[in-house]
Order: structure tokens, then C-alpha cells, then sequence
């Protein structure tokens, strides 16, 4: 019995595995990173502040962008549809005039 | 550079609007209860044009008129009162159509109303260039401009639409 019990005493005493042995494991660890969703690795750009502020700046401009010509198209048919009212107008007075004219030539002819 | 500068300046009213009311008329549109101004040039009438519809069977007509079109300009006063504006008056405008390539194909005087119509049409070739319309009322004043290509046919065809006359370019003045 205090053969088994040597034996066992041997086979586990403790040894120090050494300086090597423990910066591969702290190595090792730092390796395994946990795993990431598809959106984190996308967006993993951006997270460094400077990025995050250079595409709100962008995002900014192309919605300014998108709204000033939203008001350049209001405008341009605000004037067209008042060019067209216009038109109509001048073509209705030169219309009246003509039919005038028209008639007295034809009372003067009958 | 002295002749140059003349000569531009004669050559001017060849691209700016022709036919103007003169300054005199101009002057009396304070007195005027109601005036019309309407200036379309060729970029305006393109503008118009492109919010004419051409499914309506209306827009689609004035739309089709406006190909070869260069201006539309119309200027009407109208007083509350006879005598606000003169014979001179009236020659001043007459007076700018007595150049080469406008010729009077119609004018109408009434007495008994007071009334003065006149058509003048320019002709460039075998094409008409321009119209020309001065009516003179005892109340009203109008010169009507349509500068460019005008087909007359498709004019009348407007007769009947957007509160426009009929006008009918085809009757005959019969005599019994």
C-alpha cells in the first residue's frame, strides 16, 4: 500500500511547467476571440469615433443634397405652371381679338 | 469702334422683342384699372410647354402650336375712362411695323363703337414669322406679339378652348 501511495505522490506532485509554458497559453487565449455577427464585423470600421463622425457627415450631405433638389424641382414647376397660365391667357386675349376682327369683317361683307 | 458700336445697336431689336408699347403708353398703366403683361420668350414657352399635358386633347392642341414658336408677348390696359391714351399714342406702335417684312393683311375700323383693329403678319419667304395684333377700344389698349413659325390653321384650331373664340379660317364671306 505505501508503494501506491509513493507512486501516486510522485505522479502527481506538482511541477512548475515553466516561463514558455504560461505566455503560450496567455497566448493562446488572447487568439481565441469570441465570434462575431456579420453586422458587428461590417460595422467594425466605424468604430473608431473619427469614422463614425465622417459618416454622419456624409449621411448630412446627401440628405441636404436630396432636399435642395427637392425645392430646385418645386420651384421649376411652380414657374412652368405659371409660364403655362401665361400662355393660356395670352393666347385666349389674341383668340378674343382675332374672333373680333373676324366678325366685323364678315358684318362688313354680308 | 464708334461704327461698330452703332451698328450693334441697330441690330438689337432684331434679337430683343420687337414691337414695344411705346414709353408714353407704358407711362399711363398706373391709370389703367387693369393691365395684362405677359413676356414668354422662347425658354419660357419650352417651360410651358413642358407642363402642357399631351394626353389632354386641349393642352395637347397649344402644345403642338408651340413648335417653331419664339415669344409670346401681350400687352393690354384697360381705363375706366375714354381718352386716357391718344391717336399718337397708337402711331407710335403702327409706326414700328412699317419696316420690310410686316405687312397689314387686316384692319378694321368701327365709328359707331370707336373701335380700331389691326392684324399685321411678317413674312420671311413663304413662312410667316410673326403676328401682330393692335386693338384700339375707347377703354382698352392691346398689342398682341407672337414672334415665330405660326401655323394659322392650328391657331383656329384653339378657337373653342381654354375660353378662346371660335375662329373660323375657313368661312367664306358669302353676298346675297
Amino acid at each position: 500500500m505505501s508503494r501506491l501511495d509513493d507512486a501516486l505522490r510522485e505522479a502527481l506532485r506538482r511541477e512548475d511547467p515553466g516561463p514558455d509554458f504560461t505566455r503560450a497559453v496567455l497566448a493562446r487565449a488572447a487568439a481565441a476571440r469570441p465570434r462575431q455577427s456579420w453586422w458587428r464585423t461590417l460595422t467594425s470600421g466605424f468604430r473608431p469615433p473619427l469614422m463614425r463622425w465622417a459618416a454622419a457627415g456624409v449621411l448630412a450631405c446627401a440628405l441636404l443634397a436630396a432636399g435642395l433638389e427637392y425645392r430646385r424641382e418645386q420651384h421649376l414647376r411652380a414657374e412652368g405652371e405659371a409660364a403655362k397660365q401665361q400662355l393660356v391667357l395670352a393666347l385666349r386675349i389674341a383668340g378674343a381679338k382675332l374672333h373680333v376682327a373676324q366678325e366685323k369683317v364678315f358684318e362688313r361683307s354680308d | 469702334m464708334r461704327i461698330r458700336a452703332i451698328l450693334l445697336m441697330a441690330a438689337l431689336p432684331v434679337f430683343a422683342q420687337e414691337i414695344r408699347m411705346p414709353a408714353s403708353v407704358e407711362k399711363l398703366a398706373s391709370k389703367a384699372v387693369e393691365s395684362v403683361d405677359v413676356m414668354l420668350d422662347g425658354a419660357l414657352l419650352q417651360l410651358a410647354g413642358r407642363f402642357l399635358s399631351g394626353h389632354k386633347p386641349d393642352e395637347a392642341k397649344v402644345k403642338n402650336m408651340l413648335d417653331g414658336l419664339k415669344g409670346i408677348y401681350v400687352r393690354s390696359f384697360e381705363f375706366s375712362q375714354e381718352g386716357e391714351y391718344s391717336a399718337e399714342d397708337v402711331e407710335a406702335i403702327r409706326s414700328q411695323l412699317r419696316v420690310p417684312g410686316w405687312s397689314k393683311i387686316v384692319g378694321v375700323v368701327s365709328k359707331k363703337d370707336k373701335e380700331h383693329t389691326e392684324i399685321y403678319l411678317k413674312t420671311e419667304g413663304s413662312r410667316v414669322g410673326g403676328l401682330v395684333i393692335l386693338a384700339a377700344e375707347p377703354k382698352e389698349l392691346t398689342l398682341v406679339h407672337i414672334n415665330g413659325s405660326i401655323d394659322l390653321d392650328k391657331l383656329s384650331e384653339l378657337g373653342g378652348h381654354f375660353g378662346i373664340p371660335k375662329i373660323d379660317v375657313e368661312k367664306k364671306p358669302t353676298k346675297d
